[in-house]
């Protein structure tokens, strides 16, 4: 089996099929990061695909000073990150949908206490929507640090090298955004 | 200030990050401090709740789907860029400098010319695949420069021959086409390289559809490769691409043939799954490959395959589709 950098080489010169072999030994786990990011399959096709855009486009340019997967993961982790931005301009353009969301949002208290929901699986949906919510609240860098480390189970180590910044900082990330998600889920914890 | 460095490692803890010295360290505070312990449980819990809440992931599916607007994505940009280029490359020769500027002049008003000759002149040739005769490449007579196979994900699923003797140049279809199907038998007739005939039967297997109407002459080329390549890995992808035909007696005879005489185990036990699949449509065997398979049977050394020859000659399809 041929290394990265024999494929990298190839591909550089123009020989798609070893850019697909390149991307097939990845792929998987970019969308796996895209769709614990966003909950959201088609989201994590659209992530998956302006990914491996930007890596076609700037492959060229690629000379190895990191590993190509840190490389690869790095664009994965700032596309996730400007998905949301995109996403919340386009919200902002519409005040009647963000008023919408304010009126539907749920009271946990409510939906924890209220009688008519007692059949276990609906209340474990709603708990899990409960926890998504919160988790999608968080700040993007946060969010990020957090997904990685709860649902692909990354060392903080790879996630500090993921979002180029030191350990010390994904911890802080990591403790703040548990401290957060702590008290927001007040109600469903001491449940 | 001790609390607090506490507090990060009941986090660490929990996220699986902390050495076993300063396990054994929290483990120890833990014993004597309500507090940490307290927070120590709901981080816990926190921890559970979400792991528990990741209840599905993208399916291959998905992941498949994905490869294939990527790749399709990424062709379609090429082939824009590649015109982009070809256009630029007209313009910068053509037009850059006053020497050319009237070698172009020239070169437009005689394709103007051309253009006309085309559209008035009855007798004009014209290119199309009916160019082509296919007696002349069954008798090997249209000779294949190169032959570029469709991409992996590739939405059209065409082939293209680059052409030496006739007057289309070059040639592009998909498996429906039975002109693809005899420029492939005759690509695979000529030539002795081993790569190309395992990437052509490769081809069949994934791209054929399951109501081709295949060509004699491609599956006379699959059948030859089975039975003389020299290469064990030819044959065995021969083999599996005959598995989209429908099954008759020349096939049949040629799985018996590799049953009888191929060296290669693996090819062996492909033809017995193969030839124990058709003993759905060929219910009867006549004395004749009875003859033939107990003959087989006999110098047989591997004894799952003499097993199956011995189910197909007592007629028992248990366990075959």
């Amino acid at each position: 089996m041929q290394d990265d950098s024999q494929l990298i080489l190839k591909a550089q010169k123009g020989d798609n099929i070893a850019f697909e072999q390149l991307v097939m030994r990845y792929d998987r786990h970019v969308l796996n990061i895209a769709y614990g990011y966003r909950n959201n399959q088609d989201d994590a096709d659209d992530i998956y695909q302006e990914v491996f855009l930007r890596v076609h486009k700037g492959l060229k340019n690629f000379q190895a000073r990191s590993k190509f997967s840190t490389w690869l993961y790095r664009i994965t982790v700032n596309v996730c990150i400007e998905f949301k931005r995109k996403e919340k301009v386009r919200q902002h353009e519409s005040i009647d949908n963000i008023c919408n969301d304010e009126e539907n949002s749920i009271s946990y208290e409510s939906t924890i206490d209220s009688g008519l929901r007692t059949d276990k699986s609906t209340l474990d949906n709603e708990t899990n929507s409960l926890i998504q919510s919160e988790v999608n609240k968080l700040p993007q860098q946060l969010k990020m640090a957090f997904t990685l480390k709860y649902y692909q189970g990354l060392k903080i180590k790879e996630i500090s090298q993921m979002m180029n910044c030191t350990e010390g900082t994904i911890k802080s990330y990591l403790f703040t955004s548990s401290r957060k998600l702590r008290e927001k889920l007040k109600p469903i914890l001491e449940v | 200030m001790e609390h607090e460095k506490y507090k990060e490692l009941l986090e660490l803890n929990v996220l699986g990050e902390l050495s076993k010295e300063a396990e054994l360290e929290l483990e120890n505070h833990l014993l004597e401090c309500d507090e940490c312990t307290k927070e120590y449980e709901e981080i816990k819990k926190l921890f559970n709740m979400v792991s528990a809440e990741i209840t599905s992931m993208p399916t291959e599916d998905d992941l498949t789907n994905a490869r294939k607007r990527l790749f399709n994505t990424i062709n379609s940009e090429m082939e824009k860029t590649d015109q982009v280029v070809k256009t630029n490359i007209n313009w910068n020769k053509i037009f850059l400098n006053k020497f050319s500027f009237g070698f172009g002049t020239f070169v437009l008003v005689m394709l103007g010319i051309f253009a006309g000759y085309l559209m008035f002149n009855n007798t004009a040739p014209v290119l199309t695949a009916n160019s082509l005769d296919l007696d002349k490449i069954d008798r090997g007579e249209v000779k294949i420069a190169d032959v570029n196979f469709p991409r992996k994900f590739s939405e059209t699923g065409e082939f293209e021959f680059k052409l030496n003797n006739t007057e289309l140049k070059s040639y592009k279809g998909t498996l429906n086409d039975i002109i693809v199907q005899k420029l492939l038998a005759s690509a695979i007739n000529e030539t002795e390289n081993p790569g190309f005939k395992i990437k052509t039967s490769q081809s069949f297997i994934e791209l054929a559809p399951s109501n081709i109407n295949p060509d004699k002459q491609i599956k006379k080329a699959f059948i030859h490769s089975l039975m003389n390549d020299k290469n064990p890995g030819v044959r065995k992808f021969a083999l599996e691409a005959l598995s989209n035909f429908q099954y008759d007696e020349e096939i049949r005879d040629a799985l018996i043939y590799v049953l009888e005489k191929d060296e290669n185990a693996s090819n062996r036990m492909s033809a017995i799954s193969k030839l124990l699949s058709m003993n759905l449509i060929f219910p009867n065997i006549n004395e004749d490959i009875k003859s033939k398979l107990n003959k087989s049977n006999f110098n047989e050394e591997n004894e799952v395959i003499k097993y199956k020859t011995a189910k197909l000659l007592m007629g028992d399809k248990s366990d075959e589709k």
